[in-house]
């Protein structure tokens, strides 16, 4: 285990009234992808600066195995705009622990960036690039990144996550938040779906795949057995005669009710939106 | 800390520049103060502005340079000098996000010191340059210098510099943003300057230290002020550390 | 070693490299004895996680179909296409029995068992 987060919890606002991240436990194993997903707000980025000590947890633990410092890619990417490029690679050098400046020149010129280049005058995806030479080039064991690929083109993309999809092969452990189902499956191995503050599903991602599935009820059935169906189901789409519900294989297979596999998609959008506000009774998916 | 030293030379140039500049807008017009200020002494009204015989001690260079150096020109620009270098350190890299690639590898206090240290040497160092600048200037032109009040003065100078650096410095670590803290500082300034004008708290205005009245008058160092100064730098320092160490990114 | 992993299928990726693995002996292009990719190796050439891959091998062990030797690496233990060749009638079995019920006659079905081994 090289990062265990157990019941962190971080609020903002007078009275606590923001609950940004509210109770996330989650264990990252060293040669994990682990993806934590979400929708915008919901959490990822305040949980990895509790991680990194960046902003102050209010309660919760976070234990850290690791003898380096971990690597971080924050979400914007901010670098100091005004150095050329190769400044930027000095000062990096300077600050940074175990930095091999071999290695950083070696994939700045992979990535084709300009060395006398100021860094404001690079696209986003080179400042992407620039940002993952630096970080892939310090002696680092775990390896964090907030949404890596936002705002970049395709084919920088998958460079960028064949980047990332190295770094176990090398002896390293990634943990990065996205927003981008289509790329998390093709990327992470484990996953945890946060959802305001709180984590819905957290396993291995070919598990939660396939633990969930749909069903089709009769509109008559659908009624009567509405109350239990709203507790466990989600209810993704009425046709005229039967109603959906997005319920757990488990479920399905106890009531012997024929069930269909789902893509990723539905079911993050079950466990997203099954849940209701807080102060209605919960309708998670269980 | 050789980052620091480097996102300084924009700042202490400029802040060189123009000193130098205004050294040079009273350095080589000595004469011509002089019989531009007889001119006005057969006027009344300017004689209560001018204490007597003031303009005849001008005649006289140490005293001459003196005044219109570390009494005027310098003396004034201390404090702003010192917000100048300081007013971005912290603030600066909160607003564009740049922190963060400093936090995640160094501790705070590491970040913390090496900027406090950086700016700090900095003023130090331009304080101490552009209070030399007479001695210098007398030097080359041949001029008769008495150093014993030059050292005094630079002493003053740099404590002035140092603490208006670190009032510059408190505010650039609680402000996210970099035009706050300029504004906050200036404010200080203005608010112990003019209050300063009231009996009994005439110890908040900061500007007869800088501009070395004491100096000048009986040639010797306010020493229970430099003692003051350098509490209230001390204390600076400590509050800054906090806000810093405890700041969310 | 190289094939296709959907990201986006159903099938967990663990399976589905499991299956083609199963696939290529079946082929008769892993043979008894021959040594499969590491799992470091493997897991470069498909683009998949280690994780995954240690997974799948871990299974396939289980089934019987690779063996792991020290120092050596994963070897293919042939005999066990037995067992894949029975789960695949399994498989079938389950598949007619739902022809069966749909209504598909014995006839047709026998016209599509004939049609594919024609082919090979």
């Amino acid at each position: 285990m090289i990062l265990k987060v157990e019941n962190l919890r971080k609020y903002f606002g007078k009275k606590n009234i923001i609950k940004a991240v509210d109770g996330a436990s989650f264990e990252i194993e060293r040669g994990d992808v682990f993806a934590l997903l979400g929708l915008n707000g919901a959490g990822k980025t305040t949980t990895i600066k509790c991680i990194l000590d960046l902003c102050k947890r209010d309660t919760g633990e976070i234990i850290y195995n690791g003898r380096d410092k971990i690597a971080y890619v924050p979400e914007g990417k901010e670098l100091y705009s005004n150095y050329k490029v190769k400044k930027m690679i000095e000062v990096a050098k300077h600050i940074t622990e175990g930095f091999d400046i071999d290695k950083c020149l070696e994939f700045i010129s992979e990535f084709g960036i300009p060395l006398d280049e100021k860094v404001s005058s690079l696209s986003n995806g080179q400042a992407t690039q620039l940002y993952l030479a630096l970080v892939l080039s310090q002696r680092a064991e775990l390896y964090i990144f907030d949404e890596p690929t936002w705002g970049l083109d395709p084919v920088i993309r998958n460079k960028i996550l064949d980047t990332i999809k190295s770094i176990p092969l090398n002896g390293g452990t990634v943990f990065y938040t996205s927003h981008i189902l289509g790329e998390v499956e093709r990327v992470a191995d484990k996953i945890a779906i946060m959802h305001k503050g709180k984590i819905l599903e957290i396993g291995f991602l070919d598990d939660i795949k396939g633990s969930y599935c749909a069903v089709s009820i009769e509109k008559m059935q659908s009624k009567s057995r509405s109350e239990e169906l709203g507790t466990y189901g989600y209810l993704y789409k009425s046709t005229e005669s039967e109603d959906i519900y997005i319920v757990k294989k488990d479920y399905a297979q106890e009531r012997n009710l024929d069930f269909q596999p789902i893509p990723f998609e539905l079911t993050f959008e079950a466990l997203v939106l099954g849940q209701k506000d807080q102060g209605e009774e919960s309708n998670e998916v269980r | 800390m050789a980052k620091e030293f480097y996102d300084l030379r924009v700042r202490a140039i400029t802040v060189l520049a123009i000193t130098i500049i205004l050294f040079f807008v009273i350095a080589p017009f000595q004469k011509l103060s002089v019989s531009m200020l007889e001119g006005y002494t057969d006027n009344p009204a300017m004689e209560k502005f001018m204490p007597k015989g003031f303009t005849e001690r001008l005649k006289e260079w140490n005293f001459y340079i003196n005044s219109q150096w570390y009494g005027k020109n310098f003396g004034q620009i201390i404090p702003i000098i010192g917000i100048i270098i300081a007013f971005p350190l912290f603030s600066r890299e909160f607003e564009s996000g740049t922190i963060a690639f400093l936090l995640v590898r160094r501790s705070r206090r590491d970040v913390f010191i090496s900027k406090f240290l950086a700016g700090l040497l900095v003023t130090a160092c331009v304080m101490f340059v552009e209070s030399s600048l007479p001695p210098l200037y007398s030097l080359i032109m041949s001029k008769n210098y008495d150093l014993d009040l030059y050292f005094k003065a630079m002493l003053q100078s740099v404590f002035a510099g140092v603490l208006w650096y670190n009032v510059g410095m408190f505010f650039s670590t609680i402000f996210r943003d970099q035009v706050k803290p300029i504004l906050a500082s200036l404010g200080i300034l203005a608010l112990t300057t003019t209050v300063g004008f009231l009996k009994g708290l005439r110890f908040l205005n900061t500007y007869p230290y800088a501009l070395c009245s004491k100096i000048l008058e009986s040639g010797t160092i306010d020493v229970p002020y430099t003692i003051g100064v350098v509490a209230v730098s001390i204390v600076l320092v400590v509050f800054s550390y906090g806000a810093f160490k405890n700041s969310e990114v | 070693m190289w094939f296709t992993i959907d990201f986006h299928s159903h099938t967990p990726v663990y399976v589905q490299i499991k299956d083609s693995i199963k696939a290529l002996i079946l082929k008769g292009k892993l043979k008894t004895g021959d040594y499969i990719p590491s799992i470091r190796n493997l897991a470069k050439d498909i683009g998949v996680n280690i994780n995954t891959v240690a997974r799948a091998y871990r299974e396939l062990e289980l089934d019987g179909v690779i063996k792991s030797e020290r120092g050596e690496g994963y070897v293919v233990v042939g005999v066990e296409s037995e067992k894949i060749k029975e789960g695949l009638k399994v498989e079938m079995m389950k598949l007619l029995n739902k022809c069966k019920i749909s209504g598909i006659s014995e006839d047709d079905l026998i016209e599509l068992v004939r049609k594919i081994y024609k082919d090979l």
